[in-house]
């Protein structure tokens, strides 16, 4: 059984092959944000904010693809790029030294941000219903 | 540690948390028969990720403590597996997907998922040692950590 993927046929294997080789890349360019950030700006947290609207506009653009570009840049891409567990983990942190704004700003204002990101991804990528 | 074997141990580590994630949140049964059950296979993903990041963020900070430099293992596992295995853009995804086709329980899952994964970290945490001295800053490296 295969899936069609514009001329050429892959086997319905292929995604869970190809996401593992997006999210790999992904991760590595989240790393380099949130290294980047730290040694820039001296704020790690914004490199991972960057790296979550930044996945959420590449999985956006993306969407209206079709099961390789699913694949390879939403499920793999963008999935590494982005991250739940180390917000989550610095959510702790954050929590512990009451940083509430940061809070604030990581879960409710990156959220808004994200979702922005995603939606014009899909209006840019032709995916927009 | 060098860039290119960090980025190699990140790569590594994403790319078997990617599989693991693709396999839990697409293949599973119940999840392939039913889409608007792949929501909740993601928030059991991301709560189970955030569960091991934090019991391996804390692993790593008793690591320091001890001398030992717990760089390979935050590099590998924290950003690498638990990044690539957990993700945010299908979080956000999937709550755009929720609500556009009015599935229910949308609203819920993403409240769920925005409580339960610091709670997952913050117990992962407990279970490894206790909570490290100070913010994580991001799990990249702890000889490069400072206040954000």
């Amino acid at each position: 059984m295969t899936i069609a993927a514009g001329e050429f046929e892959l086997p319905t294997l292929a995604p869970a092959l190809l996401a593992p080789l997006g999210t790999a890349l992904g991760a590595v360019v989240r790393d380099q944000f949130v290294r980047g950030a730290r040694a820039g700006l001296a704020r790690a947290d914004l490199g991972l904010a960057a790296a979550q609207v930044t996945a959420c506009l590449v999985a956006g653009l993306c969407a209206g693809g079709g099961a390789v570009a699913a694949a390879l840049c939403v499920a793999g891409f963008a999935g590494g790029l982005s991250t739940w567990s180390s917000l989550a983990v610095e959510t702790v942190g954050w929590w512990r030294a009451r940083r509430w704004g940061l809070i604030a700003f990581h879960v409710a204002g990156v959220l808004v941000l994200s979702f922005a990101a995603f939606l014009a991804g899909r209006a840019l990528g032709g995916g927009a219903s | 540690m060098s860039g290119a074997t960090r980025a190699l141990l990140v790569g590594a580590g994403a790319a078997l948390g990617g599989l693991f994630r693709e396999v839990l949140a697409e293949f599973l049964p119940i999840a392939a028969a039913d889409p608007a059950l792949v929501a909740p296979a993601l928030l059991v993903v991301n709560v189970s990720g955030s569960l091991l990041a934090g019991f391996l963020r804390s692993l790593a900070a008793g690591e320091e403590r001890k001398g030992r430099d717990p760089s390979g293992l935050e590099a590998a596992m924290v950003v690498g597996f638990c990044g690539g295995y957990t993700s945010y853009s299908a979080f956000v995804a999937s709550l755009h997907e929720g609500l556009a086709e009015e599935l229910p329980w949308t609203t819920a899952l993403a409240a769920a998922t925005i409580v339960l994964c610091p709670i997952a970290a913050a117990i992962g945490m407990r279970g490894s040692g206790g909570y490290p001295p100070r913010p994580a800053q991001v799990s990249a490296g702890s000889a490069e950590k400072e206040p954000a």
